[in-house]
């Protein structure tokens, strides 16, 4: 904005001056060609300070008689507009510039803008086209994968698809680790409320030394996002309208191999089987199977205890298995449409606009419809005062498919039966009723997913407002004050409703998991928060001697946010009547609540800027905070900041190298804050919600203080070290950036665990340290430029090592907390499965458990002997590596420490056009990590065996009985199937003989190493082939630009993770949902 | 000029509000607090943190991984997995110890918390420190020593060193003995309060405890033998036991005592207290889940109309003949006759169980006449010692009841015997089907094997799952202190004075008088080397008196009968070693302090594990 004004100014003296030199008339012809040469039509020429203008043609012609004026300025939406000096011309040419050059040019930091050559600290930048080409339906997906060291994640395949976002790696202990945004200068929470095809740009600081600006909040980084119309709207612009919009349809995609029918089947069959009576005939550890007359009815579930039909058989050989979780699920689709005006005179600009997004997910009854308002007016009043608004308004309503209904459809195996014969929901498909077995034999009373389905209804209806009204003062040249008050107000309503009557169909609710009293359940969940930030900002800027530029900034701001939140149950309410008409029920008191919390935060800052003849630059930084979190004796912070840059490439004897057009070496330092997880009263000690207890006949409330508090507490600081280089050669064909920094975060904050003796629970310490250290490339490349073809590619690699410096300086292993000195905060402690034991030759480990034992290091035995004789484990059982060799496996000994970072992420993009088609794709990287995977966790357990899961490949010793079709009454089998040959299977044999489920001796400890796996992928992210119809066509519509896209995401990803997306792999298992696929048809157009 | 003055006012206003941005700004109000920090609120006036004291022993007085399984009466059925618990291979990271050893200290802090702002000579402070003793009695049987806090804590401090057992006796009894001399506690409550009844019951059984704790030692481990080196422990826990009893005489019935409608009775000592009616959140989920954990599983209990039970805890075969014929606990603490429920159309938009009159809760609804006569049954449980013959004669004389239908679709009956249970099933007209001899091993694999206990039964619930089981859990009454004197008189060498409490047990029981300690011959079979002793007929008459009470394996630990008789009678443990620890020469004779404990006390170490673990 400053910037905007300033030029305003410049240009408005070159006005009077030319005002006085210059008064005769003139007619000026000329030509207006864009960079490629193509003619720009409908360009606006206007004479300098006057109202006297014109357009120009389908050939960019235009001629204009000038009244008194020696300049013309040309403009065009989308492109630079320029000045020109026609004194004493009759024909000019003009090329115009793509605005997208400005944009790269400048950068928005803290409370201003910088041009990006001036820029002392780690900045990357995206731009609206960057941004939306991904073709995602948030504006973190889009986001994913576009700058160097700002890793964000999926957390979910559902449509309310929450992102996790890590800038430089995590530097608290504390879980949050998302950045401070910042939506047009206003501090808020998120931005997925945001249009993404309203957003202009966003720009990321990343190094302490540009983040330190917004001080106790800035330590995880902070994402400027700038909205359209909120930067620069050019002064004297026609009225544009704007549309963007796409339709998209999208399909489960790459579903992890669930059991079918067949491979269910012989998983159950062989978890019936128990020891064979012949043991003694063969070696200990390598005992027979078999299955008794009655394990076969329960297994195959028979029609009748000793007679019948075995319904499995019979539903296997009809082929009448279902697939569950293809009943849960649908082709969703996505739209999104974005309408915009905008224009501007001379003392007036404004932009407005509305959006609507639609995502229908993949899982039914998932759907999230966001509207979007927004509008801006800039005024200048006079010469000194100027005054503007923006706001941003958004209303988000999500439906969301039943989360118990999902999980069951995964765990129900194929020959559960939907539906009854004569197509009604079977409640209870695993039971006998709809198996059709005897009452003794059923897999489960579980309820049916599709009951559970259509029985609840769940909706969040949310409200985001969010703007800033601000007058700005120019008092003299180079100084001005801006103050700024920014609302920001969130509201949230979410309803459940649980019906005993189905509200959908009015079919009866027959039983649920969530309630088994076959009543109406209703609840609501309302939140309110409202904030303002008032921001008071001087600034003055000045050269001295031509050679010294000096900039200085002070700001002085206050905050203050409150949260009401209000909470209703109610039990028995009328039917189908959702939550609005609770009254009808019975009021549940002690689930019931409201609560009030609030917050406050001064602030002062002060930045000063120098610069050398544009060669070296020097930036510092200090911010104040204040915040009522914290106690009185511990409420302030100082984050200070400094960092240098050398423009090597300006300097005379770098002159000669034409080939560098830009190198600049920039190393800063800063410190920063973080109070994210600090709840607003951690410092004072609270009560805890009523707790009701009888005495005799009589209820009495209890209360007891809610948490042990710390009012020592204090701010997390972090201090960074960043060391960069940009470079550019050969005219800018290569460009890039490398980036090294080291960022230490001491105080960390962090709920520790309290010792048992109080009670368990937690409390906020400042304890512990962690450091960051990491490289950062970014790097562009134009391949080939001429008339017809441009091709650019983009890679960026990011590499961050996370290591805990300290816990609490007692210890150096936190157990309970998973935090260990020297490892990554993020990581995983457990067992390491080592494999199975098989019928195999081995050869004898050299440890004290081997000898004990009686072998013989070296010796070769089979396997199924070393290990029945070592940990008594038998063939087919799984075992994990007994890391001391002890002969035992033991919590405290055996379990190892395992990173969850990956090593290394990385995107790469390419855009190549030729003539007016452009196609682009982009791969996101993330490699050589494992993961806990919840989802193994409650997939691939062996404890039950009436649940479907992931269809691993079994190991089968040889003998083993795999099928029969009838025990006889004297014990013989009928038609009975045999294990010829071991089957070398990489998952343990399913049995029931022996304990844990036939796991063995260290079966629970398996159940936890199973779930370590890799998670390491590369995806492809998306490819998209547009096609922009040239201006002469377009032009005969009064249309200005017109393209027309289609976009294909996430169609390709490249894993070894057997679950549903590895991007989500990590995350605790809530029906995280499949990936998807989507295809998308878009376009842009301006008028 | 008039840049000036705009100069001179912005920047008047600026520095004005910058100056002023006053310290008040940045104090967060606390509003739903009034204002007021927990501290204040508290110190004014301690009642709600009693009662919340009172509220957290729920979470503490039920548990039977912990003090059911891994003894001689409990099993798992049907297609249950063996607990850690049963098989002795529990490791110290347990989940279920870690959360009910900081849930016990939780009673115990907030008492210790009731004390700091009432004093500990007030009635509350009274009351809290009962509470506090109840909860380190808890801990000393399960546990051992453990650190020993009687103040409140209200910091960070990591540092609490383990105690000595005898130390925490000690100040245990010095506590409780000051209580019952010096407090205004009230004589007796049936309300759910402290009462020096109470405090008299907890401290013979502290005594008791110290008895065999610290003054009685192992001869061997294997075959449960020791040597008492000292009898005072136990002479003061049978004066104790004496007071507590109070001259309460054993006249009601055992049927009465655990009636659903005879709640707060005289035999009552305390409870921890629930109650449906005007419970102001979720009645559904509130309760707790006792009536539904000691039994079988008897199929779809909504439709069916039986009880939801979980296939864990049920009977073991010892159980099944712990009780002898004639013995009236065992009709009053198993349910052998559970009822059918009328059928109702699946799709009919009312509530299918309807329980009321029918199903499992037609017992106590429906009058006992009526019951004989018309109520249709859906399973029938007979003890072992009725014959077949008898059994047959029943079902002849009460054929009409017998008429298959309803929500059962196979009425059956069994005489729970060994090795194989007698399991008859009925043909639509009542008369019998089918009668099978079935091992007991595969019957406990099915559904509705077994009986359930039906001793804590609500009749009250709307629902058979869940926690919905409101009768108030006891934990001291009058009877157990007989059998707590018996103990103590016997360990003090008073055969006669325990013979006299045992008998007076029975007698109520409907069985006749032992003359000696010898003369008692259980009717369950044992192993060769398995001699009947006198502990054991202490052990036997506990186990009937107070079956599924949660006293069992602190019992068997207490009298260092832990490892006999798991090897005995546990079928998850085939021999002593199954009770070491991997690879470890000790035996699990306590629970493991949980590894967080180990790890956030700093105070304590690896070396503070039990041993075994």
């Amino acid at each position: 904005m400053q910037a905007n004004l300033r030029t305003f100014r410049i240009a408005l003296l070159l006005v009077l001056t030319l005002l006085v030199g210059n008064l005769h008339a003139q007619t000026v012809s000329g030509n207006v060609k864009d960079a490629t040469g193509e003619a720009v039509i409908g360009a606006t020429i206007m004479e300098q300070g006057t109202k006297n203008g014109t357009v120009t043609d389908f050939d960019g012609n235009f001629t204009i008689k000038l009244t008194n004026g020696r300049a013309i300025v040309v403009s065009y939406v989308g492109m630079k507009t320029q000045t020109v000096n026609v004194a004493g011309k009759t024909n000019v040419s003009i090329v115009l510039e793509d605005d997208a050059t400005t944009l790269q040019d400048v950068v928005v930091v803290g409370y201003g803008t910088m041009k990006k050559q001036d820029l002392t600290g780690s900045v990357s930048s995206v731009n609206t086209e960057q941004l939306n080409a991904k073709g995602a339906s948030s504006v973190l997906g889009n986001l994913q994968g576009s700058n160097p060291g700002v890793n964000i994640t999926q957390m979910s395949g559902r449509t309310d698809g929450e992102f996790n976002i890590e800038i430089r790696g995590r530097s608290s202990m504390n879980s949050n680790t998302t950045p401070l945004y910042v939506v047009d200068g206003v501090m808020c929470d998120d931005i997925n409320f945001l249009n993404p095809q309203d957003i202009e740009r966003i720009d990321i600081l990343k190094d302490a030394s540009s983040t330190a600006i917004y001080g106790s909040r800035a330590t995880a980084g902070v994402v400027m996002v700038t909205t359209k119309g909120g930067l620069n709207i050019k002064k004297d612009q026609k009225p544009t309208i704007s549309y963007d919009g796409y339709y998209g349809w999208s399909k489960t995609a790459r579903m992890p191999d669930f059991q079918d029918g067949q491979q269910f089947y012989n998983y159950r069959f062989m978890k019936f089987l128990t020891f064979g009576g012949n043991q003694a005939t063969v070696p200990v550890g390598r005992p027979t199977y078999q299955l008794s007359g009655t394990a076969l009815e329960q297994c195959l579930l028979r029609e009748h205890v000793g007679s019948g039909n075995f319904k499995m058989k019979e539903m296997l050989a009809s082929g009448e298995t279902t697939d569950w979780p293809d009943m849960v699920t649908q082709g969703g689709h996505q739209q999104n449409h974005f309408l915009a005006v905008n224009g501007g005179s001379e003392s007036v600009n404004y932009h407005f606009g509305a959006g609507y997004n639609e995502v229908v997910g993949t899982y039914k009854g998932d759907k999230r419809q966001q509207i979007n308002f927004k509008g801006s007016v800039d005024v200048k009043v006079n010469k000194i005062i100027s005054a503007g608004f923006n706001l941003n308004l958004a209303r988000t309503e999500h439906e969301f498919a039943n989360d118990d209904a999902i999980k069951f459809a995964y765990r129900m195996n194929p020959f559960f039966v939907p539906y009854d014969a004569d197509g009604n929901i079977n409640h209870k498909p695993g039971a006998f009723g709809a198996i059709g077995s005897d009452p003794n034999y059923q897999f489960s009373d579980q309820l049916s997913a599709l009951d559970l389905m259509q029985s609840t209804n769940k909706q969040r209806e949310m409200w985001r407002l969010l703007g800033n009204v601000y007058v700005k003062f120019d008092l003299m040249k180079g100084l001005d004050i801006k103050t700024t008050f920014s609302p920001n107000y969130r509201n949230s309503r979410l309803g459940f409703f649980g019906g005993y009557v189905n509200p959908v169909t009015n079919s009866p609710y027959d039983d649920s998991t969530y309630k088994d009293d076959k009543m109406n359940e209703a609840n609501t969940d309302h939140f309110r928060n409202f904030g303002w930030t008032w921001d008071n900002i001087i600034n003055y800027q000045t050269t001295i001697a031509e050679d010294h530029s000096i900039g200085l900034m002070g700001l002085f701001s206050m905050e203050s946010s409150n949260t009401e939140r209000s909470q209703w149950y109610t039990t028995n309410v009328m039917d189908n009547t959702d939550w609005w008409n609770m009254g009808s029920g019975t009021f549940n008191a002690d689930d019931s609540k409201t609560s009030y919390s609030e917050s406050s935060m001064t602030s002062y800052a002060l930045r000063a800027n120098y610069g050398y003849k544009g060669r070296y630059l020097f930036t510092g930084t200090i911010r104040w905070d204040g915040c009522s979190k914290f106690d009185k004796d511990h409420r302030w912070g100082v984050f200070p900041s400094a960092a240098l840059a050398w423009r090597i490439s300006e300097e005379e004897f770098m002159k000669s190298l034409d080939w560098i057009s830009n190198l600049k070496l920039r190393l800063s330092y800063g410190k920063t804050g973080n109070n994210k997880g600090v709840g607003n009263y951690d410092t004072q000690q609270t009560l805890s919600d009523p707790v009701y207890y009888p005495f005799g006949d009589s209820y009495m409330q209890g209360y007891y203080p809610s948490s042990i508090v710390n009012k020592v507490l204090q701010w997390e600081t972090s201090q960074e070290y960043n060391l960069g280089l940009d470079f550019g050669f050969l005219g800018g064909r290569i460009n890039g950036s490398i980036d090294i920094y080291q960022k230490t975060s001491d105080d960390l904050l962090r709920r520790v665990q309290l010792p048992l003796e109080s009670g368990g629970g937690t409390m906020m310490t400042n304890i512990g340290s962690v450091r960051n250290r990491g490289i950062e490339i970014a790097l562009t490349t134009i391949n080939i430029e001429n008339k017809d073809w441009h091709w650019e590619t983009t890679f960026t690699f990011a590499h961050n090592q996370n290591e805990v410096r300290n816990i609490d300086g007692i210890v150096d292993r936190l157990v309970a907390d998973n935090l260990f000195i020297g490892e990554s905060i993020n990581n995983t402690y457990t067992y390491e499965w080592g494999g199975i034991v098989t019928d195999r030759d081995m050869t004898v480990p050299n440890n004290a458990a081997a000898t004990a034992a009686g072998f013989t290091p070296g010796q070769t035995v089979k396997e199924y002997d070393y290990y029945y004789k070592v940990y008594g484990l038998l063939e087919g059982q799984p075992w994990v590596v007994d890391q001391n060799g002890d002969g035992k496996i033991d919590p405290s000994d055996d379990r190892i420490v395992r990173s969850t970072d990956p090593t290394w992420t990385g995107s790469f993009t390419s855009n190549l056009t030729w003539k007016n088609w452009d196609f682009s794709f982009s791969l996101y990287a993330k490699q050589d990590y494992e993961i806990y995977s919840n989802l193994r966790a409650e997939y691939l357990g062996m404890g039950d065996r009436g649940r479907m899961r992931l269809n691993e490949d079994w190991y089968i010793p040889a003998g083993t009985l795999i099928n029969v079709d009838g025990i006889n009454d004297d014990g013989t089998y009928i038609n009975p199937v045999y294990q010829t040959t071991t089957h070398y299977g990489d998952f343990p044999f399913p049995n029931n003989a022996s304990a844990n489920g036939g796991l063995g001796a260290q079966g629970i400890y398996w159940d936890q190493a199973k779930c370590i796996t890799d998670a390491s992928f590369v995806k492809v992210k998306n490819i998209t082939l547009g096609y922009t119809f040239p201006k002469t066509i377009l032009s005969k519509f009064g249309c200005k630009r017109l393209r027309l896209y289609a976009t294909v995401t996430n169609p390709f990803v490249f894993t070894k993770y057997d679950g549903f997306d590895p991007e989500w792999a990590g995350v605790a298992l809530k029906n995280d949902g499949p990936s998807t696929i989507n295809y998308q048809v878009g376009a842009s157009v301006k008028f | 000029m008039k840049r000036n003055i705009y100069l001179s006012v912005i920047a008047a206003l600026f520095a004005g509000f910058t100056l002023t941005a006053c310290s008040d700004f940045l104090e967060a109000e606390n509003k739903s607090a009034g204002g007021m920090t927990a501290d204040d609120r508290l110190g004014a006036d301690a009642t709600p943190f009693l009662t919340a004291a009172y509220n957290s022993m729920k979470s503490i007085v039920f548990n039977p991984a912990l003090f059911q399984q891994g003894t001689d009466l409990y099993i798992h059925t049907r297609s249950k997995t063996t607990s850690v618990f049963s098989e002795y291979s529990l490791a110290s990271d347990d989940g279920t110890v870690e959360s009910f050893y900081s849930n016990v200290y939780k009673t115990i802090n907030y008492a210790n918390g009731v004390i700091n702002y009432a004093g500990s000579n007030s009635q509350l402070g009274y009351e809290a420190r009962f509470l506090r003793n109840y909860g380190y009695y808890m801990l000393t049987q399960l546990f051992g020593g453990v650190p020993y806090v009687t103040t409140y804590i209200n910091d960070a401090n990591r540092d609490y060193p383990r105690t000595a057992l005898s130390e925490v006796y000690k100040g245990m009894i010095e506590d409780l003995t000051d209580l019952y001399n010096n407090s205004t506690l009230a004589d007796q409550d049936h309300t759910g309060r402290a009462s020096k009844q109470a405090v008299a019951a907890l401290l013979a059984k502290v005594y008791l405890a110290a008895g065999w704790d610290v003054d009685t030692k192992y001869n061997s481990i294997e075959a449960g033998t020791y040597t008492v080196s000292l009898t005072d422990n136990f002479n003061k826990a049978a004066q104790w036991a004496e007071t507590a009893i109070h001259n309460i005489s054993l006249t009601m019935s055992f049927e009465d005592k655990w009636s659903p409608a005879n709640e707060g009775n005289a035999e009552e000592i305390f409870s921890v207290q629930y109650k449906r009616d005007g419970y102001p959140g979720d009645v559904l989920t509130s309760g707790h889940s006792m009536q539904n954990d000691f039994g079988g599983y008897y199929g779809e209990c909504n439709a069916s109309g039986q009880k939801n039970c979980s296939s864990e805890n049920a009977q073991s075969e010892k159980a099944m003949y712990l009780f002898e014929q004639g013995d009236l606990r065992y009709d009053a603490t198993f349910m052998t006759t559970m009822y059918n429920a009328e059928a109702v159309d699946p799709d009919a938009s009312t509530i299918i169980a309807k329980w009321g009159n029918e199903g499992y809760y037609a017992y106590y609804n429906v009058s006992a006449e009526e019951r004989a006569k018309d109520t249709p049954i859906a399973h029938r449980y007979f003890p072992w010692y009725v014959t077949e013959a008898e059994a047959e004669a029943e079902f002849a004389a009460h054929q009409s009841q017998y008429v298959r239908g309803n929500n059962i679709t196979e009425v059956s009956a069994v005489i729970l015997s060994l090795p194989n249970v007698v399991k008859y099933t009925f043909k639509a007209d009542g008369t019998v089907n089918q009668k099978v001899k079935e091992p007991i091993n595969s019957y406990n694999g099915l559904v509705n094997n077994g009986v359930c206990v039906k001793k804590f039964d609500d009749p009250e619930s709307s629902q058979v799952t869940g926690r919905n089981d409101y009768r108030d859990i006891v934990l001291l009454h009058v009877s157990e202190l007989y059998l707590v004197a018996a103990e103590a008189y016997l360990m003090a060498g008073q055969n006669a004075q325990a013979l006299d409490k045992l008998n007076a047990v029975r007698k109520r029981a409907g069985l006749p008088a032992l003359a000696s300690f010898t003369a008692y011959q259980p009717e369950y079979s044992t192993s060769g080397g398995f001699n009947i002793r006198d502990i054991d007929l202490v052990l036997d008459e506990r186990a009937r008196e107070t079956y599924a009470e949660g006293y069992r394996w602190m019992d068997l630990r207490r009298t260092k009968q832990l490892v006999r008789y798991n090897v005995e009678f546990n079928p998850y443990v085939p021999n002593a070693d199954t009770m070491k620890g991997t690879g470890s020469n000790d035996f699990k004779l306590y629970k493991p302090i949980p590894t967080d404990e180990l790890e956030l006390n700093t105070a304590m170490t690896a070396d503070d594990q039990n041993p075994g673990y």
